[in-house]
Protein backbone atom coordinates (compact mmCIF):
# COMPACT_ATOMS: atom_id res chain seq x y z
CA UNK A 1 0.00 0.00 0.00
CA UNK A 2 2.84 2.31 0.82
CA UNK A 3 4.44 1.72 -2.55
CA UNK A 4 1.14 2.29 -4.29
CA UNK A 5 0.71 5.52 -2.40
CA UNK A 6 4.06 6.79 -3.53
CA UNK A 7 3.53 5.99 -7.17
CA UNK A 8 0.06 7.43 -7.10
CA UNK A 9 1.42 10.51 -5.44
CA UNK A 10 3.87 10.86 -8.30
CA UNK A 11 1.05 10.28 -10.71
CA UNK A 12 -1.02 12.99 -9.12
CA UNK A 13 1.88 15.37 -9.39
CA UNK A 14 2.36 14.53 -13.05
CA UNK A 15 -1.31 14.67 -13.89
CA UNK A 16 -1.83 17.79 -11.81
CA UNK A 17 0.78 19.59 -13.82
CA UNK A 18 -0.65 18.28 -17.08
CA UNK A 19 -3.98 19.79 -16.12
CA UNK A 20 -2.45 23.21 -16.59
CA UNK A 21 -2.18 22.43 -20.26
CA UNK A 22 -5.90 22.10 -20.62
CA UNK A 23 -6.63 18.54 -19.60
CA UNK A 24 -10.09 18.70 -18.08
CA UNK A 25 -9.35 16.16 -15.40
CA UNK A 26 -8.91 18.29 -12.32
CA UNK A 27 -12.07 16.97 -10.66
CA UNK A 28 -11.01 13.39 -11.25
CA UNK A 29 -7.55 14.15 -9.88
CA UNK A 30 -9.06 15.62 -6.76
CA UNK A 31 -11.03 12.40 -6.32
CA UNK A 32 -7.87 10.34 -6.71
CA UNK A 33 -6.01 12.55 -4.26
CA UNK A 34 -8.77 12.18 -1.66
CA UNK A 35 -8.89 8.44 -2.22
CA UNK A 36 -5.23 7.99 -1.37
CA UNK A 37 -5.39 10.30 1.58
CA UNK A 38 -3.86 13.56 0.45
CA UNK A 39 -5.64 16.85 0.20
CA UNK A 40 -6.26 18.08 -3.33
CA UNK A 41 -4.09 21.05 -4.13
CA UNK A 42 -4.61 24.04 -6.40
CA UNK A 43 -3.57 23.60 -10.00
CA UNK A 44 0.15 23.84 -10.37
CA UNK A 45 1.70 26.86 -11.97
CA UNK A 46 2.90 26.53 -15.52
CA UNK A 47 6.50 26.53 -14.30
CA UNK A 48 5.90 23.19 -12.61
CA UNK A 49 5.61 21.61 -16.05
CA UNK A 50 9.16 22.59 -16.85
CA UNK A 51 10.45 21.50 -13.43
CA UNK A 52 8.87 18.10 -13.78
CA UNK A 53 10.16 17.58 -17.31
CA UNK A 54 13.67 18.63 -16.33
CA UNK A 55 13.67 16.39 -13.27
CA UNK A 56 12.48 13.39 -15.29
CA UNK A 57 15.11 13.98 -17.94
CA UNK A 58 17.88 14.22 -15.36
CA UNK A 59 16.70 11.09 -13.56
CA UNK A 60 16.92 9.23 -16.88
CA UNK A 61 20.48 10.47 -17.21
CA UNK A 62 21.34 9.22 -13.71
CA UNK A 63 19.93 5.82 -14.52
CA UNK A 64 22.22 5.65 -17.52
CA UNK A 65 25.17 6.81 -15.42
CA UNK A 66 24.65 3.97 -12.92
CA UNK A 67 24.46 1.37 -15.67
CA UNK A 68 25.03 -2.01 -14.05
CA UNK A 69 27.09 -0.76 -11.11
CA UNK A 70 24.40 -1.36 -8.48
CA UNK A 71 21.07 -3.19 -8.73
CA UNK A 72 19.81 -1.31 -5.67
CA UNK A 73 20.56 2.09 -7.13
CA UNK A 74 19.04 1.04 -10.45
CA UNK A 75 15.83 -0.03 -8.70
CA UNK A 76 15.52 3.23 -6.77
CA UNK A 77 16.33 5.41 -9.76
CA UNK A 78 13.82 3.50 -11.87
CA UNK A 79 11.15 4.21 -9.29
CA UNK A 80 12.02 7.89 -9.42
CA UNK A 81 11.84 7.91 -13.19
CA UNK A 82 8.50 6.14 -13.31
CA UNK A 83 6.96 8.42 -10.68
CA UNK A 84 8.12 11.50 -12.54
CA UNK A 85 6.75 10.18 -15.81
CA UNK A 86 10.11 9.92 -17.59
CA UNK A 87 11.47 7.28 -19.92
CA UNK A 88 14.83 5.59 -20.41
CA UNK A 89 15.76 7.46 -23.52
CA UNK A 90 19.22 8.67 -22.57
CA UNK A 91 22.21 7.12 -24.30
CA UNK A 92 25.39 8.01 -22.46
CA UNK A 93 28.31 6.04 -21.07
CA UNK A 94 27.88 4.61 -17.60
CA UNK A 95 30.19 5.73 -14.80
CA UNK A 96 33.26 3.60 -14.39
CA UNK A 97 32.75 3.18 -10.66
CA UNK A 98 30.47 4.14 -7.80
CA UNK A 99 32.67 7.06 -6.77
CA UNK A 100 32.07 8.72 -10.11
CA UNK A 101 28.36 7.96 -9.89
CA UNK A 102 28.21 9.49 -6.40
CA UNK A 103 29.52 12.79 -7.72
CA UNK A 104 26.69 12.78 -10.25
CA UNK A 105 24.20 12.03 -7.45
CA UNK A 106 25.47 14.96 -5.41
CA UNK A 107 25.01 17.35 -8.33
CA UNK A 108 21.56 15.95 -9.08
CA UNK A 109 20.52 16.15 -5.43
CA UNK A 110 21.36 19.84 -5.39
CA UNK A 111 19.41 20.37 -8.59
CA UNK A 112 16.40 18.41 -7.34
CA UNK A 113 16.46 20.40 -4.11
CA UNK A 114 16.43 23.63 -6.10
CA UNK A 115 13.56 22.33 -8.21
CA UNK A 116 11.65 21.41 -5.06
CA UNK A 117 12.19 24.93 -3.76
CA UNK A 118 10.71 26.39 -6.95
CA UNK A 119 7.75 24.03 -7.23
CA UNK A 120 4.34 25.61 -6.67
CA UNK A 121 2.41 22.38 -6.25
CA UNK A 122 2.91 21.08 -2.70
CA UNK A 123 2.79 17.50 -3.95
CA UNK A 124 5.43 18.17 -6.58
CA UNK A 125 7.56 19.87 -3.92
CA UNK A 126 7.22 16.84 -1.64
CA UNK A 127 8.06 14.43 -4.44
CA UNK A 128 11.10 16.38 -5.62
CA UNK A 129 12.23 16.97 -2.04
CA UNK A 130 12.02 13.26 -1.36
CA UNK A 131 14.00 12.45 -4.51
CA UNK A 132 16.59 15.04 -3.44
CA UNK A 133 16.89 13.32 -0.06
CA UNK A 134 17.31 9.91 -1.68
CA UNK A 135 19.97 11.22 -4.07
CA UNK A 136 21.79 12.84 -1.15
CA UNK A 137 21.94 9.48 0.60
CA UNK A 138 23.21 7.88 -2.61
CA UNK A 139 25.88 10.55 -2.92
CA UNK A 140 27.18 9.90 0.59
CA UNK A 141 27.21 6.14 0.19
CA UNK A 142 24.48 5.61 2.80
CA UNK A 143 22.59 3.88 0.00
CA UNK A 144 24.66 1.78 -2.39
CA UNK B 1 -2.18 20.39 15.77
CA UNK B 2 0.27 22.18 13.45
CA UNK B 3 2.84 20.28 11.41
CA UNK B 4 5.66 21.41 13.68
CA UNK B 5 3.69 20.57 16.81
CA UNK B 6 3.20 17.08 15.38
CA UNK B 7 6.95 16.76 14.80
CA UNK B 8 7.58 17.99 18.33
CA UNK B 9 5.33 15.24 19.68
CA UNK B 10 7.34 12.72 17.65
CA UNK B 11 10.59 14.16 18.99
CA UNK B 12 9.29 13.67 22.52
CA UNK B 13 8.64 10.05 21.60
CA UNK B 14 12.08 9.66 19.99
CA UNK B 15 13.86 10.98 23.09
CA UNK B 16 11.89 8.55 25.27
CA UNK B 17 12.47 5.67 22.83
CA UNK B 18 16.23 6.08 22.62
CA UNK B 19 16.42 6.32 26.38
CA UNK B 20 14.59 3.03 26.55
CA UNK B 21 16.84 1.38 23.96
CA UNK B 22 20.07 2.67 25.48
CA UNK B 23 19.03 1.56 28.92
CA UNK B 24 17.94 -1.90 27.85
CA UNK B 25 20.66 -2.98 25.44
CA UNK B 26 24.31 -2.39 26.20
CA UNK B 27 25.41 -3.14 22.64
CA UNK B 28 23.10 -0.41 21.36
CA UNK B 29 23.95 2.09 24.07
CA UNK B 30 26.39 4.15 22.03
CA UNK B 31 24.18 4.75 18.96
CA UNK B 32 21.16 5.19 21.21
CA UNK B 33 23.01 7.84 23.21
CA UNK B 34 23.93 9.70 20.04
CA UNK B 35 20.37 9.51 18.76
CA UNK B 36 19.01 10.58 22.16
CA UNK B 37 21.23 13.66 22.11
CA UNK B 38 20.34 14.55 18.52
CA UNK B 39 16.61 14.24 19.13
CA UNK B 40 16.79 16.12 22.42
CA UNK B 41 18.47 18.99 20.58
CA UNK B 42 15.82 18.94 17.88
CA UNK B 43 13.08 18.75 20.51
CA UNK B 44 14.46 21.79 22.30
CA UNK B 45 14.68 23.71 19.02
CA UNK B 46 11.05 22.99 18.32
CA UNK B 47 9.97 23.82 21.87
CA UNK B 48 11.37 27.29 21.30
CA UNK B 49 9.25 27.94 18.20
CA UNK B 50 6.06 25.89 18.55
CA UNK B 51 3.25 27.80 20.22
CA UNK B 52 0.88 24.95 20.95
CA UNK B 53 3.52 22.54 22.24
CA UNK B 54 2.21 19.21 23.43
CA UNK B 55 3.81 17.79 26.58
CA UNK B 56 5.59 14.43 26.43
CA UNK B 57 3.72 11.33 27.44
CA UNK B 58 4.80 9.31 30.45
CA UNK B 59 5.51 6.36 28.15
CA UNK B 60 4.97 5.29 24.56
CA UNK B 61 3.82 1.95 23.19
CA UNK B 62 5.39 -0.52 23.05
CA UNK B 63 6.94 0.33 26.39
CA UNK B 64 9.07 -2.80 26.46
CA UNK B 65 11.35 -4.27 23.83
CA UNK B 66 12.04 -8.01 23.94
CA UNK B 67 15.34 -7.99 22.06
CA UNK B 68 17.75 -5.94 19.99
CA UNK B 69 15.94 -6.69 16.77
CA UNK B 70 12.76 -5.22 18.21
CA UNK B 71 14.72 -2.22 19.44
CA UNK B 72 16.13 -1.59 15.97
CA UNK B 73 12.69 -1.87 14.43
CA UNK B 74 11.32 0.55 17.01
CA UNK B 75 14.05 3.06 16.15
CA UNK B 76 13.35 2.67 12.43
CA UNK B 77 9.66 3.20 13.03
CA UNK B 78 10.04 6.43 14.94
CA UNK B 79 12.53 7.79 12.40
CA UNK B 80 10.18 6.86 9.54
CA UNK B 81 7.30 8.72 11.17
CA UNK B 82 9.46 11.77 11.71
CA UNK B 83 10.51 11.60 8.05
CA UNK B 84 6.87 11.47 6.97
CA UNK B 85 6.11 14.49 9.14
CA UNK B 86 8.94 16.50 7.58
CA UNK B 87 7.71 15.53 4.13
CA UNK B 88 4.42 17.19 5.01
CA UNK B 89 6.31 20.32 6.01
CA UNK B 90 8.10 20.35 2.64
CA UNK B 91 4.73 20.67 0.93
CA UNK B 92 3.42 23.25 3.35
CA UNK B 93 6.35 25.68 3.26
CA UNK B 94 8.43 27.69 0.82
CA UNK B 95 11.94 29.09 0.60
CA UNK B 96 14.38 28.47 3.42
CA UNK B 97 11.79 26.66 5.51
CA UNK B 98 11.26 24.14 2.71
CA UNK B 99 15.01 23.69 2.29
CA UNK B 100 15.38 23.16 6.04
CA UNK B 101 12.64 20.54 5.92
CA UNK B 102 14.51 18.66 3.19
CA UNK B 103 17.64 18.78 5.36
CA UNK B 104 15.65 17.35 8.25
CA UNK B 105 14.29 14.63 5.98
CA UNK B 106 17.83 13.64 4.99
CA UNK B 107 18.90 13.56 8.64
CA UNK B 108 16.09 11.33 9.83
CA UNK B 109 16.31 9.03 6.81
CA UNK B 110 20.04 8.65 7.45
CA UNK B 111 19.20 7.63 11.01
CA UNK B 112 16.56 5.15 9.86
CA UNK B 113 19.10 3.48 7.58
CA UNK B 114 21.71 3.44 10.35
CA UNK B 115 19.27 1.48 12.53
CA UNK B 116 18.99 -1.15 9.81
CA UNK B 117 16.18 0.17 7.65
CA UNK B 118 16.06 -0.66 3.95
CA UNK B 119 16.65 1.99 1.33
CA UNK B 120 13.52 3.46 -0.22
CA UNK B 121 13.12 5.58 -3.33
CA UNK B 122 10.95 8.18 -1.63
CA UNK B 123 12.02 8.96 1.94
CA UNK B 124 9.14 10.41 3.88
CA UNK B 125 6.64 9.10 1.37
CA UNK B 126 7.58 5.41 1.49
CA UNK B 127 7.69 3.31 4.60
Amino acid sequence: MTRRRTLLLGGVAVAGVAAVGGVAAAGRLDDVAREIGIDPVPRAAEGDNALLAAAAEDQARLLAVVGTLSPTLTTLLTEHLEALGGSRSVSIDAATDLAAARAAFADAAATRRDQAARAVSPDLARTLGSVAACLTLMSTGAVT
Amino acid sequence: MSDLAHILSLEHEAVWTYGLIGGAFETLREPAQAAFTAHRTQRDRLLAVVDEAVPPQVAYEPATLPDEAAARLRAQDVEARIAAAWSTVIGATTGTDRSDAIDALVTTETARLAWGGSAVAFPGLDG
